[in-house]
């Protein structure tokens, strides 16, 4: 296979085969050698996201990660994963070559033209830490690739792996898919999603100022920090019904926080121009506004009078958000479509929530996590254990 | 408002003081009217809790952000009303600006235009050698701002040749043969600044002896994502245009579709001058509080020209910078100002529209 487009940033191409059982020491050192290499770089330590990546790699969070794949001890790889990485969150590529290696396979990754250099600083770490020849195992059986749009150059790399994992929307999912992959091949795509939050106002009540800038600086991580962009992010934040005090007042004592921990965001000029469209866009043609608050162009908050028939026309970037009041509990339930990921929740008791999901049979929601850990990358991602699925079981 | 002495005054009259005492009261009562007339507008403006009586100044009048006109259709007339709408595909090149016009404010449009143009090249028709080829006008598929640009210049022309081809080269043989004829007089030099730059100078670099078009008086504009790529400053334009062709009148303008007819145009000291037509405010972007004169910000254009649709205060996309108020050298009241370039495209993080496959 002679690819004269393809740029290879990292490891070797074309690939050769070593197929590992999940979590081999070779790569749990080699992960522990990527931590420990970020954490030496000046560059990269700086860097919020890959900084957290060196976090996420830690001993103990691993563990915790084999803990949750079952017969672990029978299983291997599948083979060679082709991942299409993401252009607008660059790091994901690193979390889902991670993850696959992780599981025992070997691995192609194209990453984004867009994304490319951004991340050439990782690249370079990773390739260097595959060319040493404690790692070499792992470099011959991995490339970190880039290349031009090319039907046939993705053509041929679906046919020829034993898994595709495809980030991205539905219409950029839609077209890799015209690329056949092989019949025994698995593929998973992590097509766009809609995330919301939920609040038990009545916790709210007894917080001190400690905790009001505790929580907003975590809203703050799960939103802000990637433009509000990620489908993990909240785009609207239901309260459940409060009885005991003015809601509209916690309500602005939350924006007011959520203001104060916004206020060291990089609002770029080009994002207050998009984020000015949005505000009028909102108003033009969403009949459910009721009003609108504005902290500068730092927040901008909807407050709906009742809820679309589709919430995820309800999504705003860089700091806007919408707010429901539910009246019951069950239209909570109600309002978890297929399109909903993860709901952040704060006062809300993800056994409860988890219950009444399975129990109403809600067709969304994969993934409950407290206010601040959304963007947190997990094994477990839509609703599947990504470990378990590129891994194959020996009976 | 009376209409008609305002179209027929000289367009840079009005200092500042003035034009802000009678803008205030029109532009009140234009939102008013659109309130009334343009139901999304009105919805928003209610929305975005806008008050009236504490309109102080014309800061306080809401700002409509240009890119709406591509994403709903607004206007504030009948349908059986409708003379003519404008569309612009602006920068982003996919969705297309909607500009609903009527008669008299089409008219009204073009009033401003004229008095603008004629107070920088002089009332005479005169002739106009037009950097582009012919078929912008001709070819539908390809009508675009630069074709309408053209045609709205067109009523300064007595006549009009294209200079270049269909493959964009300089078409020699309609250069010379329009120098022949008219180059010993005043004519107008019209195009997109970067067309301009590339088509003419570039292409006719090693061509000598250099034409001569000291006669001509340039109007050059629009185009910003091409001017941005050139990375050529204003001062290295007009003075290349001098050393190769001997121009020595050089107007740069800026406008937009979304306010048509009151452009503004660069004097002979490179400074923009808004008319009585239209104000300017620059907008701080993180609260869009004013920026003082000198500080950078995001343009917002006023102007009560824009009666059919709600489009009498518009947040741009482009940045500029206001350099004075009423004592620009060239005599010109009013403020004048520079435009920096399109807001840049700075990295914008998320999960959707990932790949290009």
């Amino acid at each position: 296979m002679k690819h004269d487009a393809i740029t290879v940033s990292a490891g070797t191409w074309p690939i050769k085969s070593h197929i590992l059982p999940p979590f081999s020491p070779i790569v749990c050192s080699f992960l522990e050698a990527l931590a420990e290499g970020i954490r030496q770089d000046p560059f990269l330590k700086s860097d919020t996201a890959c900084s957290a990546l060196a976090f996420w790699l830690r001993r103990r969070h691993l563990e915790y990660f084999q803990s949750l794949v079952s017969a672990a001890g029978s299983r291997l790889g599948r083979g060679t994963i082709f991942h299409i990485a993401p252009a607008n969150i660059p790091i994901l590529f690193a979390y889902s070559l991670i993850i696959s290696m992780l599981a025992g396979n070997n691995n192609v990754v194209r990453i984004s033209e867009r994304a490319a250099q951004s991340v050439h600083p990782l690249c370079a770490l990773i390739d260097h830490l595959w060319q040493q020849p404690r790692f070499q195992c792992i470099g011959q059986g991995n490339a970190l690739i880039a290349y031009d749009r090319s039907r046939q150059i993705t053509d041929s790399l679906s046919a020829a792996c034993h898994g595709r994992i495809i980030w991205g929307g539905d219409e950029s999912i839609a077209v890799i898919r015209h690329s056949p992959l092989a019949a025994r091949a698995v593929e998973l795509a992590f097509a766009d999603r809609y995330s919301l939050a939920l609040f038990q106002p009545s916790v709210m009540t007894h917080w001190q100022k400690d905790e009001w800038e505790l929580y907003a600086h975590r809203f703050y991580l799960d939103t802000y920090d990637m433009d509000q962009n990620a489908c993990s992010s909240p785009k609207l934040v239901i309260w459940l019904p409060h009885t005991d005090q003015d809601l509209t007042t916690l309500q602005h004592h939350w924006w007011d926080a959520v203001a104060g921990a916004a206020k060291d965001y990089d609002l770029a000029p080009i994002k207050v121009s998009r984020k000015y469209t949005q505000l009028w866009q909102f108003a033009v043609t969403v009949p459910e506004i009721k009003s609108i608050q504005r902290q500068g162009n730092d927040l901008y908050v909807y407050t709906l009078s009742s809820l679309p028939d589709d919430i995820t026309r309800l999504a705003g970037t860089f700091g806007q958000f919408f707010q429901y009041e539910a009246q019951r509990w069950e239209q909570v339930i109600s309002i978890l479509t297929q399109k909903i990921q993860t709901v952040s929740v704060i006062g809300v008791p993800a056994k409860q929530l988890r219950q009444a999901i399975i129990a109403n049979g809600a067709a969304g929601c994969d993934r409950i996590v407290p206010t601040g850990q959304a963007m947190e990358m997990h094994i477990i991602w839509d609703g599947i254990n990504m470990i378990e699925y590129l891994s194959r079981v020996i009976s | 408002m009376d209409y008609d002495t305002w179209l027929s005054a000289d367009p840079f009259i009005w200092t500042q003081a003035e034009k802000e005492q009678h803008f205030l009261l029109w532009l009140k009562e234009l939102t008013a009217y659109h309130c009334q007339h343009c139901p999304p507008y009105g919805r928003a403006v209610h929305l975005l809790e806008y008050d009236d009586t504490n309109v102080q100044s014309l800061a306080d009048i809401p700002m409509l952000p240009v890119s709406l006109f591509k994403l709903a259709e607004l206007k504030s007339i009948a349908a059986n009303d409708i003379f003519k709408v404008l569309t612009s595909s602006g920068t982003s090149g996919q969705a297309v600006s909607k500009i609903i016009l009527d008669a008299a404010t089409a008219q009204h449009q073009q009033l401003a235009l004229s008095a603008i143009v004629r107070n920088f090249i002089g009332p005479a028709r005169l002739p106009m050698l037009i950097v582009d080829t012919p078929s912008i006008l001709h070819d539908r598929e390809t009508f675009t701002a630069r074709g309408a640009a053209i045609l709205g210049f067109s009523m300064f022309a007595r006549h009009r040749v294209y200079a270049l081809t269909e493959q964009l080269t300089p078409s020699m043989a309609a250069i010379s043969d329009f120098l022949q004829r008219y180059g010993g007089k005043p004519f107008i030099i019209l195009g997109f600044t970067f067309m301009i730059w590339k088509y003419l100078c570039l292409a006719l670099e090693h061509t000598t002896p250099h034409l001569d078009l000291s006669q001509g008086i340039v109007l050059h504009g629009g185009g910003w994502k091409k001017v941005q790529e050139l990375a050529v400053s204003a001062q290295e334009y007009s003075a290349r245009l001098r050393q190769q062709f001997g121009i020595t009148r050089i107007h740069n303008y800026y406008g937009m579709a979304e306010q048509t007819g009151s452009i503004y145009v660069a004097c002979e000291y490179g400074h923009l001058h808004a008319s009585i037509f239209s104000d300017i405010l620059i907008r701080d972007s993180r609260n869009f509080t004013i920026c003082p004169p000198g500080k950078q910000g995001i343009i917002q254009v006023l102007s009560p020209l824009a009666a059919s649709y709600p489009g009498h205060s518009l947040l741009t996309e482009d940045v500029g910078t206001l350099l004075g108020v009423d004592d620009c050298p060239c005599g010109r009241k009013g403020k004048y100002f520079s435009v920096d370039g399109r807001i840049p495209a700075a990295e914008i993080r998320g999960c959707s529209d990932t790949h290009e496959a």
